[in-house]
């Protein structure tokens, strides 16, 4: 009777630990590390889902032939994010069952609305794109990653670099995509122009909804207001219909115009891309002319002008592959922290937290609030014999110290609305390269 | 000018544009319900086969080498086209089936549940022919230059549309009241029965009034491509606009539907002006006001006179 | 054979209350299966009376995005959430339907669709209070003070929701078999019959229509917090046409046809999504016009066809 019992017990025993989860027991090293990554295939947001997915296969290739993580290789699957954030926190769920992480997004609309999904089901998430402020602003998240600035430190070097290019600028404008990151990156360009020069005057913000794809009336209404600058953060398709129409209502010609995703503007259909355009690289530019001769970006750039048969321009290919070096950088030292043993997911959540990682173009710190720091690229636009789109010159480089709303900011508008026109003094003087 | 009159004359003048646009769909729309009775849900998906097309069509002729100008004459062709291809199959292959049923709620039930379907099929092909990426092919806006109105830059290509549309009113009409074949679709229009007996082949009115709806939607989507982001999703939205612009004007009316259409497209841009947050609801919210207070329209009497 | 099929009905609730434990996984799909399936039902009603609304997916909306709201005020009490979403929803049928049941045919449909693109824009441009085209998080934690996991949520949204739709088929049946329910059916072709027996063909019509707002707002309700977001696509108008095609594909003639419907479509969907990534819609769309052309009574017209026979078999 008593020896039943007991085996009755240890019997509950062990299936409760086969049941217990992955956490408690000794990781065995997977055959593959799973990975999901999400970006635009389809609809508007497709033009820099392409290029981003090259990059990531380039990469991930790189990484694997170099014997993978301590062995293992990773195994990606490509997702669609286009669908909206209803969709895509749908497919989130259904990820989150076969992905050991997940990784990507492009749209901080999905960004917020996957945030707590990924906190309540556990997955080491890294959201390489998007750039919305409010994603850590009030959440100490333990699973979520980010590897892109927040868009207030892209909002701020665009203000430095207007306000050193044209000191005697009196008014701005606006044309945002009617969603959290254009409306955050309107609200911290305009707070940090407002900050740098009280005497700038804010006109109309306008608003068009994301993806819509048609400005004409909105064109129209910004010059029929003719301030001395217009800025736009579109991106995607919507910014190669944009300069497409606003180059044929002339509107370049009549104002000075800012992009602050400007150099992805060489992409797809928009040769109408005129010269002179103040443009953002939203920190990742690898046409960049002063980068073009380095080594190993050279190396990159050749890759994958052979792989995919054109250059890797705007920002897209490399957010990803920033995204993809810091979960190969992550799982490498946590695997030294956990004494060369495959970590867990939780492990491997708390090596990313003050990792530092060498990225092609210098060094990302992925700092304690899980936001990692780099710096920033604002230009000309300019198109030069060598490539069939325009890259850019006259380029400051901001250092992430300048621009980077400092660890546990908790409002980046008020952060950005405390600083002082002195700070334009530190702005270094722009540079010219020879292509 | 006044600081209001300006902004006025701007946005009059970007509404008449979108109007054009917005007027080739819904009267397309418009002409299918008053001759067949059909409320056709599928329309949109005619509006975005024709934009397409008229993308493709200029690849091919960057591809070609052929001169730029050449596109303007491939947009009406693009649109011609899809309308032939489309339209008769649709009618007569996938709708005629339905003027048999005798219930006149079942038939429109019938018929809305029908051409919804076939707008889903459309859909998908739309992304099985071009994929899933937009086009861009802006060229087309660039081509003929700008006229400085008040100062302001205007596209002449968009001023263009609005002569495209004025001409298709002025056929439609001529088409409609000087030729035999106008006088059969008006008297079928009027009442089928009776036509029928009076020898009007009714079934071939039928077609030939689908296929022009058809064609006119194509050609506002042709016309459209340069102007916009030709995107899957672009017809789900351009037939609830051209659904508020028939429900308007009051189904089957020509002169109505170009009335709501320049109502619709001068309030959205008038709104974008003035008060931008409202620029979209605007349709839809004078949609409802008309259904509520005139739900036959504003120019179509209670016991409808179509067409 | 009544009691045969009443058993049957007992086993497909029974049998579907066990899924969740067979296949853990599945929990969030079924779930949103009975979500669409109480605004199928919600479709089907209108049906009864002959009217197709294409903009029921402003109930749904409505009751998701009630959720997102209450889940902030009422420290995210999931009964009390589904319930105030639901009424919410139907007090918004109420408003709207004074005005709707006025009309029929196309203009019905076509004033449903005017509202909900009226409501889609707005929740679209209202940035400061409905988070624009990014939406809401839905967050509910718990029930009754309890503050649950995750996977206990998931567990207890699934019963909810299937206590709900049973209940809602339940009283849907018994009202379409009282004499407001008979009403209804008849305004389809003999409305002024209706009137000479002295029932307001209005009234009957806006009871019917605040009900069927309630169960699509319940609907919606479940949805959102199943997901945990809510968007405005969620009131656009191929969502409202997603409704109509359940309901169709279930067929009008009983409640549980929505339920079914809604059931084909989800599993259509997911299916399309793995292995014809762009061309469910194409599938789709050709099986609502297969239904339509061939079999418009829908699947419930097959299985009660079924029964029939084999009714007819036995005498």
């Amino acid at each position: 009777m008593k020896m039943k019992q007991s085996r009755w017990i240890w019997g509950l025993l062990s299936l409760a630990f086969l049941l217990l989860p992955g956490s408690a027991m000794a990781q065995a090293k997977p055959k593959a590390l799973h990975v999901a990554i999400i970006t635009f295939f389809s609809g508007s947001g497709a033009v820099v889902g392409g290029p981003s997915v090259n990059a990531a296969k380039l990469t991930i290739d790189q990484i694997n032939k170099a014997g993978g993580i301590d062995g293992v290789p990773i195994k990606a699957i490509y997702v669609d994010e286009s669908g909206g954030p209803t969709k895509n926190v749908a497919e989130y769920r259904q990820l989150a069952t076969k992905s050991d992480v997940i990784l990507g997004y492009v749209s901080s609309a999905d960004c917020l609305a996957v945030a707590p999904v990924a906190e309540q089901l556990k997955i080491p998430t890294i959201f390489s794109d998007c750039t919305t402020d409010a994603l850590f602003e009030g959440h100490h998240y333990k699973w979520v990653f980010r590897t892109q600035p927040p868009a207030s430190a892209n909002a701020l070097a665009m203000a430095l670099y207007i306000l050193k290019m044209h000191p005697h600028l009196k008014s701005i404008a606006g044309l945002n995509q009617d969603y959290a990151f254009g409306r955050d990156q309107w609200t911290a360009f305009s707070t940090a122009m407002k900050a740098l020069d009280p005497g700038v005057k804010v006109g109309s913000a306008l608003f068009a909804r994301l993806f819509s794809g048609s400005y004409t009336s909105d064109i129209s209404r910004l010059q029929s207001e003719k301030p001395d600058l217009v800025y736009s953060s579109f991106w995607g398709g919507d910014l190669v219909a944009f300069i497409q129409q606003a180059n044929a209502q002339d509107l370049f010609g009549q104002t000075q115009v800012a992009l602050s995703i400007g150099t992805q503007g060489g992409l797809q259909g928009a040769k109408a891309m005129p010269n002179g355009v103040i443009v953002g690289s939203e920190h990742s530019y690898l046409m960049h002319p002063g980068a073009i001769h380095n080594r190993r970006v050279k190396g990159f750039i050749n890759a994958y002008k052979k792989r995919f048969g054109q250059y890797p321009i705007s920002t897209y290919p490399y957010t990803l592959r920033r995204a993809l070096i810091a979960l190969r950088d992550g799982y490498d030292k946590a695997i030294k922290d956990n004494g060369g043993k495959w970590p867990s997911a939780a492990q491997f959540a708390t090596a990313l937290e003050g990792l530092k990682v060498r990225t092609l173009m210098g060094t990302m710190v992925i700092r304690k609030d899980h936001q990692a720091t780099y710096h920033e690229m604002i230009g000309l636009s300019e198109h030069v014999p060598q490539y069939p789109f325009a890259v850019f010159n006259k380029i400051i480089t901001f250092p992430a110290s300048m621009i980077m709303p400092p660890e546990g900011t908790a409002n980046a508008d008020a952060w950005l609305r405390s600083l002082k026109p002195s700070l334009l003094a530190e702005v270094p003087a722009p540079k010219v390269y020879g292509h | 000018m006044t600081a209001i009159a300006g902004p006025l004359l701007s946005a009059t003048i970007n509404g008449v544009t979108y109007g054009a646009t917005l007027f080739l769909v819904a009267v397309g729309l418009s002409l299918i319900f008053g001759v067949l009775r059909v409320l056709n849900v599928a329309h949109g998906s005619f509006y975005a086969l024709g934009a397409f097309t008229a993308a493709s069509a200029w690849l091919l002729i960057s591809a070609l080498g052929w001169p730029p100008l050449c596109i303007y004459p491939a947009l009406v062709i693009s649109a011609l086209v899809v309308g032939v291809a489309v339209g008769p199959v649709v009618e007569r292959g996938l709708l005629r089936w339905t003027f048999g049923i005798e219930a006149e709620a079942a038939r429109e039930n019938a018929q809305l549940l029908a051409t919804y379907a076939i707008f889903l099929m459309l859909e998908d092909a739309q992304k099985l022919i071009w994929g899933g990426q937009p086009y861009y092919s802006g060229s087309a806006l660039r081509l003929l230059g700008i006229t400085r109105i008040n100062g302001i830059p205007y596209t002449n290509y968009q001023l263009l549309l609005i002569l495209v549309a004025v001409l298709v009113l002025i056929a439609l009409r001529i088409l409609l009241r000087g030729t035999k074949m106008g006088k059969f679709v008006l008297a079928v229009a009027e009442d089928p029965e009776v036509s029928s007996a009076m020898g009007i082949p009714v079934a071939r009115i039928y077609t030939v009034a689908f296929t022009v709806g058809a064609i006119l939607a194509a050609l506002g989507g042709a016309l459209a491509s340069p102007t916009i982001g030709v995107n899957t999703g672009i017809g789900s939205e351009m037939i609830v606009l051209s659904f508020a612009v028939v429900a308007i004007a009051g189904l089957g009316q020509i002169e109505g539907a170009a009335v709501a259409a320049l109502v619709i497209g001068v309030g959205h841009s008038i709104a974008v002006f003035f008060f931008p947050a409202l620029s979209s609801v605007i349709p839809y919210a004078t949609m409802l006001l008309v259904l509520v207070f005139k739900p036959y329209g504003l120019f179509a009497a209670a016991q409808v006179r179509r067409i | 054979m009544r009691a045969v099929r009443s058993l049957l009905w007992l086993a497909v609730v029974g049998g579907y209350a066990v899924l969740p434990w067979l296949a853990p996984s599945l929990t969030y799909q079924l779930t949103i299966v009975l979500a669409l399936g109480l605004a199928a039902l919600a479709v089907s009603l209108m049906l009864q009376a002959g009217l197709i609304s294409f903009g029921h997916a402003l109930f749904y909306a409505a009751g998701a995005y009630a959720a997102a709201y209450l889940g902030r005020l009422t420290g995210a009490h999931v009964v009390i959430t589904l319930l105030l979403s639901s009424l919410s929803a139907a007090l918004l049928a109420l408003i709207a339907g004074l005005l709707i049941v006025r009309y029929r045919g196309i203009f019905f449909a076509m004033l449903n669709l005017a509202l909900s693109m009226v409501a889609y824009t707005l929740l679209l441009k209202l940035y400061n209070v409905t988070g624009g085209s990014d939406g809401l998080v839905v967050s509910a934690t718990g029930v009754a003070g309890y503050a649950m996991g995750p996977t206990g949520l998931a567990d207890l949204l699934f019963y909810l929701a299937l206590a709900a739709a049973v209940l809602a088929a339940w009283f849907v049946r018994v009202y379409l078999r009282s004499p407001a329910g008979w009403a209804l059916g008849a305004i389809q072709d003999r409305e002024i019959r209706v009137e000479y027996l002295g029932v307001s063909a209005r009234r009957v019509l806006l009871v019917a229509y605040v009900l069927s707002g309630g169960l699509a707002g319940l609907g919606g309700a479940i949805a959102g917090i199943a997901v945990g977001h809510v968007a405005p696509d969620s009131a656009y108008w191929t969502t409202s046409a997603g409704f109509v095609v359940m309901a169709v594909l279930g067929g009008g003639g009983d409640v549980f046809g929505a339920f079914a419907g809604a059931a084909l479509y989800e599993m259509l969907s997911v299916f399309a999504a793995q292995y014809l990534s762009s061309s469910w819609e194409l599938l789709l769309g050709v099986i609502i016009f297969v239904i339509v052309r061939f079999a418009p009574s829908g699947l419930w017209g097959f299985y009660d066809g079924l029964w029939r026979r084999m009714a007819a078999g036995e005498r």
